[in-house]
């Protein structure tokens, strides 16, 4: 909701009619603004709001759309707007769109493009998507440590337009290693006639190209960077990631922390997972697992059949413990994944933690346990049941705690990833043990105390 | 020998060169973290140690409860010295997470203007675009040139966190444009400021809520945001190192909101004893054991059907659990695209029935597999047809009640995550279970 609807309308309007006005609403707006108002138009007349554009604006506006949105935008316009727009647009990310498209596609239009531009694509796509290789973007600003700062400034001043940052200016020798870095600020309030080496950072933090994006977002994150450099072995500069790239990097690694922990598998296609085919089977992987794992508990329960057969009231109980204990284990869970993935959780109070969740999962067993028991009399009228219900929540949630918090850890000490330990996993696994406990205790009071007892339920019930 | 016990050895010899020469290789940020993991007694030695300049840089990164334990133990000028180099954002998010004495004690070591600044800023909820601003930002006169502007930022003892980006103001401070330091850098020397800045400023009100100054940034890729009053009196910025704090903590509320927890932004992973833990996961679990005992009445009207069929109870688990997943994975698909932005919030009834489509597709697959399983467990065609029925149904209702209430709950201008996992599930167990006994009486003519 930040354009006002009317706004909306009326560009529309004037676009599609293909009014003079148009060109210059269009110029004035913010490529993210134009990219909303493209989003709710038809597939066919996008290519009109395109053609009135500047490329240089096309391009920022094509790179607001996600990959795969940019090629069915592509797809309307000719080979040569495309190529246009393409020469307007950051490294990083055409490469994001190429990856998209049928390698054949995507090699005539590399064909097509500039020759300098042909040979860094050409590289840059053969890195791995996901690391920082294939984030990273070729267009920064470096200068070199022997020159003097009014040399640098003029370089940046040269090479900074089509630079994503020239907030940050790395400094390499002449072999591009990367031996500093400056602000923009220090570069220009320093003396003239000083050497870059004299004013520059050596303490950079960088990343190896390797690296999984994950990791280089959680750094640019955790030292409050605009941007870190990438480099190889031999620490030579390749390339920045800048911190934009880093944020949409960690809402996709919470949207699927989020999906793994509701029991939905990540998927790469995006455009696949958006039909509700893809929608389906993202969900249907682990759904079955659990329904083979929720039939165990059926067993549980058959193998207590003869129990059950004279007390049905038992049966009564069966939903409150399964999903107290699913629930109690979910939010453990839920607790224990997330402190991991925000890092919170240290080693040094990776103790304390264990301790204060299990204190907390006894608190909640004896408070349920408690209340349940209560209830349990006043409905039934019968203290052995009441005792076994009560006394089997108890455990149940103190168990329930231990595991939702134990796998995540014990995954991610077998190198699992723990958002893999889902809700509905954990949920099951609660559940068949719930069911034993509740049972076994059961069998024993109400045998144990007195077997009259079963009969005397029988006649309360009948 | 680690990093740590190196530096708390050296720390135990009171060997300063080496300590000196290990912590040159670190990040304020990696410093803090250390400092984090040593004793309270060697934290204070250890930041003696620090400079003036690095101490202030480590000092920002370090939790509220070791930076009020540093701030109250070095010497007293030397803690006044510190807070008042601090940014006052940093000093008024310190002041949040204390207690009212203890804040009282951080208060006394600022001087007047930094306490009025403070004050002024402790007044927006801590969760608004207000209470994530820092107002130390740079702006000038609409009218001043190019040249002027930089020569200006070149003498500042820069305290601004930014300035990356300059803002223009008019007479009554009103925000009327922005230049990033960038075109200032690219502009003709002589041209005031207002003949090239940006007048279509992107800003965001005071009280905002935080979530859309994070979504803002990242929607423009901005660095920073300007937050504005009523009249667009600039007020102060917000950067983006903030916004990602700001998203992480929000993904942090929604993650533990839909799994049933009252969530504050952070875990608190060490802090929070084990009774306010335990307070914090109990309304919904409350609530949700209210709804299962509801449940269990609803056996109970059945109980005659399941004493002459016992087995009817064996698949009371795979129901339940089916539904609640379903449900579960509905609700925080929804959760998700509303927190991202990527949903189409505009027509609750499109969205629902896009799910219950899934609902059916998924309840029809785990409906034939339950019923093959049934079929072959109990050798008995109808108690298989019942399951299988019973999936079918439950699995999209599930998805379909997923889906709808943190939708509704959004548009009644809640936090969708907040209604979600067990209540759904709560509901669905009731509902799922009248269903699966009615179908069963029907069918097996019980």
């Amino acid at each position: 909701m930040l354009l006002p609807k009317k706004d909306i309308l009326l560009i529309k309007h004037l676009v599609l009619n293909k009014s003079a006005e148009a060109h210059k609403i269009l110029a004035n707006l913010h490529p993210a603004d134009i990219a909303q108002i493209l989003s709710e138009i038809k597939n066919g007349n996008k290519k009109l709001f395109f053609q009135m554009m500047t490329s240089s604006k096309a391009a920022e506006v094509l790179e607001e759309f996600e990959p795969h949105d940019r090629l069915s935008i592509i797809e309307e316009m000719t080979e040569a707007e495309t190529i246009k727009i393409l020469e307007n647009m950051s490294v990083d990310e055409i490469i994001d769109l190429f990856q998209e498209m049928p390698t054949a596609q995507a090699e005539s239009l590399l064909r097509k493009l500039p020759k300098e531009d042909y040979e860094e694509l050409k590289s840059l796509l053969k890195m791995a998507e996901d690391t920082a290789g294939g984030l990273m973007t070729t267009d920064y600003v470096y200068v070199f440590s022997d020159a003097t700062v009014s040399q640098a400034i003029s370089d940046v001043r040269q090479f900074g337009n089509k630079a994503e940052t020239i907030y940050y200016i790395y400094v390499v020798d002449n072999n591009k290693h990367l031996k500093g870095v400056l602000s923009l600020r220090e570069l220009i309030t320093a003396p003239r006639d000083k050497k870059i080496e004299e004013i520059m950072h050596t303490n950079v933090v960088s990343v190896n190209v390797d690296k999984d994006q994950e990791e280089v977002a959680k750094i640019i994150s955790k030292y409050s960077l605009l941007a870190v450099p990438v480099v190889n072995e031999s620490n030579r500069l390749l390339g920045i990631v800048t911190v934009d790239d880093a944020m949409e990097v960690l809402e996709e690694e919470d949207t699927e922390d989020i999906h793994r922990l509701a029991g939905i598998t990540p998927e790469e296609d995006i455009a696949f997972s958006k039909t509700i085919w893809g929608a389906s089977r993202k969900r249907i992987l682990w759904l079955v697992v659990c329904l083979i794992g929720d039939l165990l508990s059926g067993k549980v329960i058959d193998g207590f059949s003869h129990v059950l057969e004279s007390v049905v009231a038992l049966a009564f109980f069966i939903p409150v413990l399964m999903a107290t204990g699913g629930n109690v284990g979910t939010q453990s869970l839920a607790l224990s994944v997330r402190s991991m993935a925000t890092e919170e959780l240290t080693r040094k109070n990776l103790f304390r933690f264990i301790a204060g969740e299990t204190l907390a999962g006894l608190q909640l067993g004896v408070i349920c346990g408690a209340i349940v028991s209560i209830l349990a009399y006043v409905w039934q009228n019968n203290a052995q049941l009441s005792m076994a219900v009560g006394l089997s929540m108890g455990l149940s949630l103190i168990l329930a705690s231990l595991i939702g918090i134990l796998v995540p850890l014990i995954f991610r000490i077998l190198n699992i990833d723990p958002a893999v330990a889902s809700g509905p996993f954990i949920t099951t696994i609660v559940d068949i043990s719930t069911l034993a406990i509740y049972f076994t205790i059961s069998t024993h009071l109400i045998d144990v105390i007195s077997p009259a007892v079963v009969s005397t339920v029988k006649e309360v019930l009948a | 020998m680690s990093q740590i016990e190196q530096i708390q050895a050296a720390l135990e010899e009171k060997n300063y060169d080496q300590l000196n020469s290990i912590l040159e290789q670190y990040h304020p940020v990696d410093i803090a973290q250390i400092i984090e993991e040593l004793s309270e007694d060697e934290s204070i030695n250890l930041f003696s140690a620090l400079e003036f300049d690095a101490a202030l840089q480590v000092l920002e990164e370090i939790d509220s409860h070791r930076k009020y334990f540093i701030l109250t133990n070095v010497e007293h000028s030397y803690a006044r010295k510190l807070i008042r180099e601090m940014p006052v954002d940093d000093v008024a998010d310190l002041l949040g997470d204390l207690e009212d004495q203890e804040k009282r004690r951080i208060l006394s070591l600022l001087g007047e203007n930094k306490q009025t600044d403070l004050i002024d800023l402790l007044a927006y909820a801590k969760n608004s675009a207000g209470g994530r601003m820092t107002t130390e930002y740079v702006a000038f006169p609409k009218e001043e040139r190019a040249k002027d502007v930089l020569n200006k930022l070149a003498e500042m003892a820069i305290d601004a966190e930014t300035i990356y980006y300059v803002y223009a103001v008019d007479s009554q401070g009103r925000l009327v444009g922005v230049v990033s330091l960038r075109d200032l850098i690219l502009a003709p020397e002589e041209t005031p400021i207002e003949d090239f800045m940006q007048t279509d400023v992107k800003k965001v009100n005071a009280l905002q809520d935080q979530e859309e100054v994070a979504r803002l940034i990242k929607k423009y890729g901005f660095l920073a945001l300007p937050v504005v009053d009523d009249d667009d009196v600039l007020l102060g910025i917000v950067t983006v190192d903030d916004a990602m704090t700001v998203v992480e903590e929000e993904t942090t509320e929604d993650i533990l909101k839909l799994s049933g927890s009252n969530a504050d932004e952070r875990i608190d992973v060490g802090e929070v004893s084990p009774w306010a833990r335990a307070k914090r996961r109990l309304p919904w679990i409350l609530l949700a054991i209210a709804g299962e005992i509801i449940s269990g009445r609803v056996i109970d009207d059945f109980s005659a059907a399941l004493q002459t069929i016992v087995a009817l109870s064996f698949f009371i688990p795979v129901l339940m659990d089916m539904g609640g997943n379903v449900g579960t994975q509905s609700a925080a698909i929804m959760v998700r695209g509303l927190a991202t932005g990527e949903m189409n919030t505009s027509s609750i009834a499109k969205n629902v029935l896009r799910e219950a489509t899934v609902g059916i597709i998924l309840g029809i697959a785990n409906g034939f597999l339950v019923a093959a399983i049934t079929y072959t467990w109990q050798g008995e065609m109808l108690l298989g047809v019942v399951v299988g029925l019973a999936m079918i149904f439950n699995l999209t209702l599930a998805a379909m009640l997923g889906a709808f209430i943190p939708l509704v709950w959004y548009k009644l201008g809640h936090d969708p995550a907040v209604a979600s996992g067990p209540l759904v599930t709560s509901i669905l167990d009731i509902v799922g279970l009248f269903v699966y006994f009615s179908t069963a009486t029907w069918i097996l003519k019980l």
